[in-house]
Formats: structure tokens, sequence, C-alpha cells
């Protein structure tokens, strides 16, 4: 990864705003503008323990902005309601981070409730990302349910 | 050494990871429950989901007072006090006892910033050889202090260094190597940038010796950064 900073440093590779797309690499799901932020929420296949997120950011602007994928909001939705997931993160990296300017970065989480769901849909805010306000983006089942 | 060696990835290819477990030098800690679905059987990096993953993941985070890390080299020039000519010694050029001499310096330096502030080392290597005696060479470093200010694609700042500079002349390379004179030095500078990549900057420098002002000092030359745009903007 370091080669790859290094060698987007020599060639000038930052990232471009609203191109959603960096060294090759085409940002995955939904897409929202938020601030500074270009962000796309995937869902993946899910684990047997929970729901995949996977999170494309790109930052549009000159200057580092902060994001917080631990704030993010992510809800299952069943039939009799929604269920607040939580991130799995034991070994606590979640937090707070800088993201420079016209850069990308990209993370992948598994969200688990307390209790066993049956969760078909999953709805994630991406405002709560970047602490822009609501900005609920849904996916209505898993990767691999869809292909059924 | 190849035994260990060898018994060492054998052992890593063989440590399976429980499920969702962690791995360090083939040794993994059992982690609870089955996730099927995290296949590995050794400690190189498999999955990018947080908590399952073994290499350390957030390479794109910044910490929110995290420093820029620049290394800048370039070429410069100098008009500084060249050392006296040994008595054992023919000068090739000189004039007379002229105790200043121009000459050309590579440069390289290490700088951390944050906030607009910046230290650093700093090491300049030049040739006393051409316009002075038949070898000569001059070598000097020294920390190095500044301020810098963005001005839209640009950057401009002022800095100080102090050092040592050392200077060695030899009419024979291989033989009558005189002794190195060594001196401290001292200089204020004004430095300037513009941004070509959100990484690189080329930039340039203007100096003057304070403990002997007749000393000038020039440089052009290019930085990466390790934040973009130093993490000033």
């Amino acid at each position: 990864m370091r080669g790859v900073w290094l060698a987007a440093a020599l060639v000038g590779c930052a990232y471009r705003a609203g191109s959603f797309s960096a060294w090759g690499h085409e940002f995955a799901g939904q897409r929202a503008t938020l601030g500074c932020l270009d962000l796309a929420i995937d869902r993946r296949a899910d684990g047997p323990l929970g729901a995949v997120v996977a999170y494309d950011l790109g930052n549009r602007c000159d200057h580092a902005i902060r994001v917080d994928l631990s704030e993010a909001a992510v809800v299952g939705r069943t039939g009799s309601g929604d269920v607040r997931l939580a991130p799995y993160d034991p070994m606590h990296e979640l937090r707070a981070f800088w993201l420079d300017g016209r850069t990308v970065g990209r993370e992948t989480i598994e969200y688990r409730s307390e209790e066993p769901i049956a969760a078909r849909d999953l709805c994630v805010d991406a405002g709560s990302v970047v602490e822009t306000g609501p900005y609920w983006q849904c996916f209505s089942s898993a990767p691999e349910e869809r292909a059924r | 050494m190849r035994i260990v060696v060898l018994a060492l990835l054998l052992a890593s290819a063989t440590a399976t990871a429980e499920p969702g477990g962690r791995c360090a030098g083939g040794v993994c800690d059992v982690d609870t429950g089955p996730r099927p679905w995290v296949l590995t059987d050794s400690c190189h990096e498999d999955h990018d989901v947080v908590g399952y993953h073994r290499c350390p993941g957030f390479d794109w985070a910044k910490g929110e007072n995290e420093p820029d890390i620049a290394v800048e080299a370039g070429l410069g020039w100098r008009h500084v006090l060249a050392p006296p000519v040994p008595a054992m010694m023919t000068a090739r050029t000189a004039s007379g006892d002229t105790p200043l001499a121009d000459i050309a310096t590579a440069e390289l330096r290490l700088t951390v910033g944050l906030r607009g502030f910046y230290g650093g080392l700093e090491l300049s290597i030049g040739d006393l050889t051409r316009r002075t005696y038949s070898f000569g060479a001059l070598v000097q470093g020294g920390v190095v202090g500044g301020v810098q200010i963005p001005l839209g694609p640009f950057v401009v700042g002022a800095e100080l260094l102090g050092g040592g500079r050392s200077e060695r002349l030899t009419h024979n390379i291989n033989n009558n190597m005189a002794p190195a004179v060594t001196a401290g030095i001292v200089e204020a500078r004004a430095r300037a940038g513009v941004w070509v990549t959100p990484w690189l900057m080329i930039e340039g420098a203007l100096g003057t010796g304070v403990l002997d002002r007749r000393e000038r000092f020039a440089t052009v030359g290019v930085a990466f950064h390790s934040r973009t745009y130093a993490g000033q903007r």
C-alpha cells in the first residue's frame, strides 16, 4: 500500500472530486456526496453472525476531513421493526480518523445485533459518518441472496 | 540458520487459524464463534473486514495531530568562507588568500512539521575543487527549524539553521590531505514553494550567514510530503 501512495505521489494521482474511483478502483455501492466526502456504501455477502458493509471514502477537498466510521448508524429491518446493529470491532480499531485532502480510504465492517435477527433489509445513515445530518441508504438483501 | 527459517515457515503454514482468531508469528489466538467464511491457514492478510484482518488496517487514516514528514532533495549554490590554503599545497586557481568561494552543493533534508511549524535535519555536500584547489570538499549539517504559511498553491516561510561545517583540501587526493577545517554556522533563510501534486512540492530558498554576513546560499529542490499539502489546508 505504501508503494501505491509513493507511486501516486510521483505521478500526481490525487483523488478527483466526484469521480468515485481511484487508481483503477471503482467505488462500489450506493454513492453519496456529503460535504467534502464522496462516500460509496456497499452491502457485501453476510457473514454468519452479521451483515457486512463496505465503505469507500474519497476526500473532494484539499484539507483533511474527520471521518468516524464508529458512529455510522446501521439498522436491520425486520418484520417487527428496526433493530440497531453494532459494528464488530474486537480490537477497538474504529474511532474518528482524518482523511487527508484528495485521498481515498476503504474499510469493511461487520454489523451484528444483540439477538440474532432475520433482517433482509439493511439501512445505513451515511450522514452519521461525517455528521452532516441523516442520509439513509438502504439495501434490500445481501448480494448472495439477491443472486438466488 | 536455514533450518530455523524452515521451521518457522513450516510452523506458520501449519498454524491453522481458528475462525476469527488472530495470528502472529505462526501462533494464533482462538476467538469464539464459528466463522467458516474466514478461511485461513497462515498469518497472511486474507480478509479486509475490521476485526478479522491480520495486517493493520486503516492505512488511509490520519490522527488529528499526525505530523507531516517531508524528505527534500535539491541542488544549491553557496558563497562560503573557504579554508586557508595549506602551506604544503599549491593552490591551483586561488587568488591570493581570498577567503570566499562559490561552490555547488547537493542538499538533503528530513523535516517533521505540524500546524505550520517544522524542524529537522539537513545535510549539504559541496565540491570546493573547481575554483579553489586541486581537490576539496565541503560537508555541512545541522538542525533546521522554521515556519511556513500556505498561500493558495504556494507556500512561503522562514527558517533558521544551526550546525557545523567541515572543509578539507588536498592537492593530491591520495596524499597531502590537509586537516579538516571546521566551523559553526548559523543561516537565516527565506523559503518558497509550489505544490505540483498534493504530495510533491518544488521549492527554493535564499539565505545568508548570520555569523558572517558575506556568506550566501540558494537552493532549488523537490520535497515529498507524507501528508497532502503538508496537512496545512
